[in-house]
Protein backbone atom coordinates (compact mmCIF):
# COMPACT_ATOMS: atom_id res chain seq x y z
CA UNK A 1 0.00 0.00 0.00
CA UNK A 2 2.46 2.36 0.81
CA UNK A 3 4.75 1.10 -1.64
CA UNK A 4 2.06 1.51 -3.87
CA UNK A 5 1.98 5.51 -3.00
CA UNK A 6 4.58 7.97 -4.54
CA UNK A 7 6.24 10.20 -2.13
CA UNK A 8 4.62 12.89 -3.34
CA UNK A 9 1.27 11.25 -2.34
CA UNK A 10 2.75 10.49 1.02
CA UNK A 11 3.75 13.68 1.88
CA UNK A 12 0.81 15.32 0.77
CA UNK A 13 -0.98 13.23 2.97
CA UNK A 14 1.03 13.11 6.32
CA UNK A 15 -0.37 16.32 8.79
CA UNK A 16 3.39 17.59 9.84
CA UNK A 17 3.79 17.90 6.00
CA UNK A 18 6.97 20.20 6.31
CA UNK A 19 9.26 17.91 7.83
CA UNK A 20 8.41 15.06 6.48
CA UNK A 21 8.90 16.31 3.36
CA UNK A 22 12.96 16.08 3.85
CA UNK A 23 11.98 12.12 4.17
CA UNK A 24 12.06 12.39 0.51
CA UNK A 25 15.71 12.52 -0.88
CA UNK A 26 15.44 15.08 -3.17
CA UNK A 27 13.54 17.22 -0.88
CA UNK A 28 16.42 16.64 1.45
CA UNK A 29 18.98 17.27 -1.24
CA UNK A 30 18.32 20.94 -1.74
CA UNK A 31 18.06 21.18 2.52
CA UNK A 32 21.15 19.70 3.19
CA UNK A 33 22.21 21.98 0.10
CA UNK A 34 21.49 25.07 1.86
CA UNK A 35 22.65 23.68 5.42
CA UNK A 36 25.91 23.03 4.17
CA UNK A 37 27.78 26.42 4.35
CA UNK A 38 27.08 26.97 7.73
CA UNK A 39 28.20 23.94 8.59
CA UNK A 40 31.96 24.52 7.35
CA UNK A 41 31.73 27.77 8.66
CA UNK A 42 31.44 26.17 11.87
CA UNK A 43 34.08 24.14 11.39
CA UNK A 44 36.70 26.67 10.39
CA UNK A 45 35.62 29.00 13.29
CA UNK A 46 35.65 26.48 16.32
CA UNK A 47 38.40 24.72 14.56
CA UNK A 48 40.69 27.75 14.13
CA UNK A 49 39.43 28.83 17.73
CA UNK A 50 40.26 25.33 19.64
CA UNK A 51 43.65 25.26 17.84
CA UNK A 52 44.31 28.70 19.25
CA UNK A 53 42.89 28.42 22.62
CA UNK A 54 44.02 24.29 23.00
CA UNK A 55 48.25 25.57 21.89
CA UNK A 56 48.97 28.36 22.43
CA UNK A 57 46.57 29.98 25.41
CA UNK A 58 45.72 26.71 27.68
CA UNK A 59 48.20 26.50 30.30
CA UNK A 60 51.01 22.94 30.41
CA UNK A 61 49.55 20.62 32.01
CA UNK A 62 51.40 19.77 35.69
CA UNK A 63 51.76 15.71 34.99
CA UNK A 64 51.84 15.44 31.41
CA UNK A 65 53.55 19.18 30.69
CA UNK A 66 52.59 19.93 26.99
CA UNK A 67 52.68 16.03 25.88
CA UNK A 68 48.65 16.42 27.34
CA UNK A 69 48.17 18.83 24.34
CA UNK A 70 47.23 16.00 21.84
CA UNK A 71 43.57 15.60 23.92
CA UNK A 72 42.61 18.25 21.82
CA UNK A 73 42.57 16.45 18.81
CA UNK A 74 42.08 13.00 20.54
CA UNK A 75 39.00 13.15 22.64
CA UNK A 76 36.66 14.93 19.99
CA UNK A 77 37.99 12.38 17.58
CA UNK A 78 37.12 9.57 19.83
CA UNK A 79 33.95 10.59 20.85
CA UNK A 80 32.69 11.34 16.97
CA UNK A 81 33.56 7.70 16.27
CA UNK A 82 31.31 6.71 19.04
CA UNK A 83 28.24 8.88 18.34
CA UNK A 84 28.91 8.91 14.34
CA UNK A 85 28.51 4.70 15.82
CA UNK A 86 25.19 5.54 17.11
CA UNK A 87 23.81 7.78 14.43
CA UNK A 88 24.45 5.23 11.91
CA UNK A 89 23.13 2.40 13.60
CA UNK A 90 20.21 4.18 14.60
CA UNK A 91 19.48 5.20 10.79
CA UNK A 92 20.78 1.36 9.55
CA UNK A 93 17.76 -0.17 11.79
CA UNK A 94 15.31 2.99 10.78
CA UNK A 95 16.27 2.01 7.06
CA UNK A 96 15.73 -1.83 8.09
CA UNK A 97 12.67 -1.63 9.73
CA UNK A 98 10.58 1.46 7.52
CA UNK A 99 12.82 0.70 4.01
CA UNK A 100 12.64 4.61 3.88
CA UNK A 101 15.60 5.49 1.16
CA UNK A 102 17.21 8.17 2.63
CA UNK A 103 17.67 6.56 6.27
CA UNK A 104 19.90 3.87 4.40
CA UNK A 105 21.72 6.79 2.46
CA UNK A 106 22.28 8.44 5.51
CA UNK A 107 23.82 5.13 7.32
CA UNK A 108 25.88 4.58 4.21
CA UNK A 109 27.45 8.41 4.26
CA UNK A 110 28.45 8.50 7.96
CA UNK A 111 30.72 5.00 8.02
CA UNK A 112 33.60 6.35 6.17
CA UNK A 113 33.61 10.00 8.58
CA UNK A 114 33.34 7.35 11.37
CA UNK A 115 36.03 5.20 10.33
CA UNK A 116 38.02 8.17 10.25
CA UNK A 117 37.52 9.22 13.49
CA UNK A 118 38.09 5.98 14.80
CA UNK A 119 41.86 5.94 12.73
CA UNK A 120 42.65 9.76 14.24
CA UNK A 121 41.59 8.84 17.66
CA UNK A 122 44.02 5.32 17.57
CA UNK A 123 47.00 7.17 15.84
CA UNK A 124 46.74 10.15 17.66
CA UNK A 125 46.38 7.97 21.13
CA UNK A 126 49.90 6.37 20.37
CA UNK A 127 51.19 8.87 19.96
CA UNK A 128 50.02 10.50 23.14
CA UNK A 129 50.67 6.86 24.61
CA UNK A 130 54.13 7.04 23.93
CA UNK A 131 55.61 9.82 25.90
CA UNK A 132 53.03 9.45 28.96
CA UNK A 133 52.77 5.20 29.10
CA UNK A 134 56.15 4.70 27.74
CA UNK A 135 54.52 2.07 24.89
CA UNK A 136 52.48 3.24 21.82
CA UNK A 137 49.77 0.21 22.54
CA UNK A 138 48.41 -1.36 25.34
CA UNK A 139 45.97 -4.63 25.36
CA UNK A 140 43.27 -3.11 27.09
CA UNK A 141 39.69 -2.47 26.87
CA UNK A 142 39.36 0.89 25.71
CA UNK A 143 41.94 0.87 23.16
CA UNK A 144 40.88 -3.31 21.65
CA UNK A 145 37.36 -1.69 21.39
CA UNK A 146 38.31 1.42 19.82
CA UNK A 147 40.07 -0.96 17.07
CA UNK A 148 37.00 -3.03 16.99
CA UNK A 149 35.27 0.00 16.23
CA UNK A 150 37.37 0.88 13.09
CA UNK A 151 37.66 -2.62 11.85
CA UNK A 152 33.53 -2.85 12.51
CA UNK A 153 33.52 0.63 9.81
CA UNK A 154 36.32 -1.04 7.61
CA UNK A 155 33.67 -4.01 7.50
CA UNK A 156 30.66 -1.94 6.94
CA UNK A 157 32.17 -0.31 4.05
CA UNK A 158 33.75 -3.35 2.61
CA UNK A 159 30.77 -5.30 2.69
CA UNK A 160 28.62 -2.38 1.19
CA UNK A 161 31.19 -2.31 -1.66
CA UNK A 162 31.20 -5.88 -2.11
CA UNK A 163 27.37 -6.13 -3.15
CA UNK A 164 25.90 -4.01 -5.83
CA UNK A 165 22.17 -4.52 -5.49
CA UNK A 166 21.16 -1.56 -3.86
CA UNK A 167 18.36 -3.21 -1.60
CA UNK A 168 21.20 -5.88 -0.10
CA UNK A 169 24.05 -3.74 0.14
CA UNK A 170 21.60 -1.54 2.27
CA UNK A 171 20.38 -4.31 3.96
CA UNK A 172 23.82 -5.79 4.70
CA UNK A 173 25.06 -2.56 5.67
CA UNK A 174 22.29 -2.11 8.83
CA UNK A 175 22.18 -5.74 9.51
CA UNK A 176 26.34 -5.69 10.63
CA UNK A 177 26.08 -2.10 11.71
CA UNK A 178 23.24 -2.91 14.25
CA UNK A 179 25.13 -6.38 15.52
CA UNK A 180 28.32 -4.13 16.17
CA UNK A 181 26.57 -1.47 18.10
CA UNK A 182 26.79 -3.71 21.37
CA UNK A 183 30.84 -2.56 21.09
CA UNK A 184 29.99 1.18 21.51
CA UNK A 185 28.56 0.72 25.30
CA UNK A 186 31.47 -1.85 25.90
CA UNK A 187 33.59 1.35 24.84
CA UNK A 188 31.73 3.78 26.71
CA UNK A 189 31.97 2.10 30.08
CA UNK A 190 35.17 0.27 29.67
CA UNK A 191 37.56 2.46 32.11
CA UNK A 192 34.31 1.35 34.74
CA UNK A 193 33.99 -2.16 34.13
CA UNK A 194 37.96 -3.08 33.86
CA UNK A 195 40.98 -1.85 35.08
CA UNK A 196 42.09 -0.32 32.63
CA UNK A 197 45.67 2.07 31.19
CA UNK A 198 43.78 4.25 29.76
CA UNK A 199 42.10 6.99 31.80
CA UNK A 200 38.32 8.04 32.00
CA UNK A 201 38.07 10.65 30.08
CA UNK A 202 35.09 12.19 32.10
CA UNK A 203 36.91 12.41 35.45
CA UNK A 204 40.57 13.67 34.29
CA UNK A 205 39.02 16.10 31.87
CA UNK A 206 35.89 17.64 33.23
CA UNK A 207 35.81 17.43 36.46
CA UNK A 208 39.73 17.83 37.55
CA UNK A 209 39.16 20.66 40.28
CA UNK A 210 42.44 22.12 39.04
CA UNK A 211 41.63 22.44 35.22
CA UNK A 212 42.27 25.13 33.90
CA UNK A 213 39.24 27.21 32.21
CA UNK A 214 41.28 27.33 29.14
CA UNK A 215 42.08 23.84 28.66
CA UNK A 216 37.98 23.11 29.43
CA UNK A 217 36.88 25.79 26.71
CA UNK A 218 39.45 24.42 24.38
CA UNK A 219 38.10 21.16 24.59
CA UNK A 220 34.90 22.21 24.26
CA UNK A 221 35.87 24.18 20.51
CA UNK A 222 37.18 21.27 19.24
CA UNK A 223 34.22 19.11 20.05
CA UNK A 224 32.18 21.64 18.64
CA UNK A 225 34.54 21.41 15.70
CA UNK A 226 34.42 17.42 15.21
CA UNK A 227 30.69 17.69 15.26
CA UNK A 228 30.32 20.22 12.76
CA UNK A 229 33.08 18.32 10.32
CA UNK A 230 31.16 15.06 10.87
CA UNK A 231 27.43 17.25 10.06
CA UNK A 232 29.37 18.97 6.79
CA UNK A 233 30.91 15.80 5.72
CA UNK A 234 28.01 13.38 6.20
CA UNK A 235 25.26 15.90 4.65
CA UNK A 236 27.94 16.46 1.47
CA UNK A 237 28.73 12.58 1.09
CA UNK A 238 24.38 12.04 1.23
CA UNK A 239 24.28 14.40 -1.64
CA UNK A 240 26.43 12.20 -3.63
CA UNK A 241 24.55 9.16 -2.53
CA UNK A 242 21.87 10.79 -3.87
CA UNK A 243 22.97 12.00 -7.18
CA UNK A 244 24.45 8.59 -7.76
CA UNK A 245 21.53 6.43 -7.00
CA UNK A 246 18.64 8.80 -8.28
CA UNK A 247 20.25 12.03 -9.77
CA UNK A 248 18.64 11.46 -13.04
CA UNK A 249 14.95 11.42 -11.70
CA UNK A 250 13.05 14.10 -9.91
CA UNK A 251 15.29 16.42 -11.29
CA UNK A 252 17.15 16.37 -8.17
CA UNK A 253 20.15 18.12 -9.85
CA UNK A 254 20.44 18.81 -13.69
CA UNK A 255 24.04 18.18 -14.61
CA UNK A 256 25.67 21.33 -15.53
CA UNK A 257 24.45 22.89 -12.69
CA UNK A 258 26.75 24.60 -10.38
CA UNK A 259 28.49 22.58 -7.95
CA UNK B 1 49.56 32.91 25.94
CA UNK B 2 51.69 29.75 27.58
CA UNK B 3 54.69 30.59 25.52
CA UNK B 4 57.36 33.08 25.62
CA UNK B 5 58.60 32.70 22.38
CA UNK B 6 57.81 31.18 18.73
CA UNK B 7 60.85 28.55 19.41
CA UNK B 8 59.44 27.36 22.83
CA UNK B 9 56.30 26.73 21.03
CA UNK B 10 57.55 25.11 18.01
CA UNK B 11 59.46 22.47 20.98
CA UNK B 12 56.03 21.74 23.27
CA UNK B 13 57.96 21.31 26.01
CA UNK B 14 60.07 18.46 24.42
CA UNK B 15 57.32 17.07 23.37
CA UNK B 16 57.35 18.62 19.77
CA UNK B 17 57.75 15.12 17.77
CA UNK B 18 54.49 13.73 19.26
CA UNK B 19 52.03 16.52 19.73
CA UNK B 20 52.75 18.10 16.02
CA UNK B 21 52.81 14.42 14.54
CA UNK B 22 49.11 14.09 16.20
CA UNK B 23 48.21 17.63 14.91
CA UNK B 24 49.29 16.92 11.58
CA UNK B 25 47.80 13.08 11.21
CA UNK B 26 44.51 15.09 11.98
CA UNK B 27 44.88 17.11 9.56
CA UNK B 28 45.83 15.25 6.50
CA UNK B 29 43.45 12.57 7.66
CA UNK B 30 40.31 15.50 7.68
CA UNK B 31 42.17 16.85 4.66
CA UNK B 32 42.14 13.37 2.55
CA UNK B 33 38.47 12.77 3.63
CA UNK B 34 37.87 16.52 1.95
CA UNK B 35 39.66 15.11 -1.14
CA UNK B 36 37.57 11.87 -1.36
CA UNK B 37 33.92 14.36 -0.79
CA UNK B 38 35.31 16.71 -4.07
CA UNK B 39 35.96 13.88 -6.31
CA UNK B 40 33.15 11.50 -5.56
CA UNK B 41 30.69 14.29 -5.87
CA UNK B 42 32.02 15.39 -9.62
CA UNK B 43 32.24 11.55 -10.67
CA UNK B 44 28.71 11.70 -9.70
CA UNK B 45 27.90 14.47 -11.25
CA UNK B 46 30.02 13.24 -14.52
CA UNK B 47 27.88 10.32 -14.71
CA UNK B 48 25.07 12.30 -14.16
CA UNK B 49 26.10 14.60 -17.71
CA UNK B 50 27.42 11.02 -19.34
CA UNK B 51 23.52 9.28 -18.91
CA UNK B 52 22.10 12.56 -19.91
CA UNK B 53 23.98 12.91 -23.13
CA UNK B 54 23.43 9.43 -24.06
CA UNK B 55 19.64 9.47 -23.29
CA UNK B 56 20.13 12.91 -25.84
CA UNK B 57 21.65 11.26 -28.17
CA UNK B 58 18.87 9.42 -30.66
CA UNK B 59 18.16 6.29 -28.53
CA UNK B 60 14.46 5.96 -28.43
CA UNK B 61 13.77 5.05 -25.12
CA UNK B 62 12.52 8.28 -23.14
CA UNK B 63 14.02 9.65 -20.16
CA UNK B 64 11.96 7.91 -17.83
CA UNK B 65 11.74 4.22 -19.58
CA UNK B 66 14.91 3.74 -17.86
CA UNK B 67 13.47 4.00 -14.65
CA UNK B 68 11.41 1.16 -14.30
CA UNK B 69 14.61 -1.07 -14.10
CA UNK B 70 15.69 1.30 -10.72
CA UNK B 71 15.32 0.31 -7.75
CA UNK B 72 13.20 2.29 -5.80
CA UNK B 73 10.21 1.74 -3.00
Amino acid sequence: MLHAMSYVDLVERLPHTRWFRYASPAMFYGLAGRLLPWCWAAVALFGVAGSVVGLLLAPTDAQQGDAYRIVFVHVPAAWMSMVIYVVMAFWAGVGLVFRTRLSAMMATALAPTGALMAFIALSTGALWAKPTWGVWWVWDARLAGELALLMLYLGIMALQAALSDPHRRDRAGALLALAGALVVPLLVFSVQWWNTQHQDTGVSLMRAPNLSGLTVAGMLLMVAAFWAWAIAVALHRARSIILEREGDGDGIERPGAAA
Amino acid sequence: MAWNSLAEFADMGGYALYVWAAYFMTGAALAWEGVMLVQRRARALQDLREQLRLQRGGSETSPHARHGAQTRP
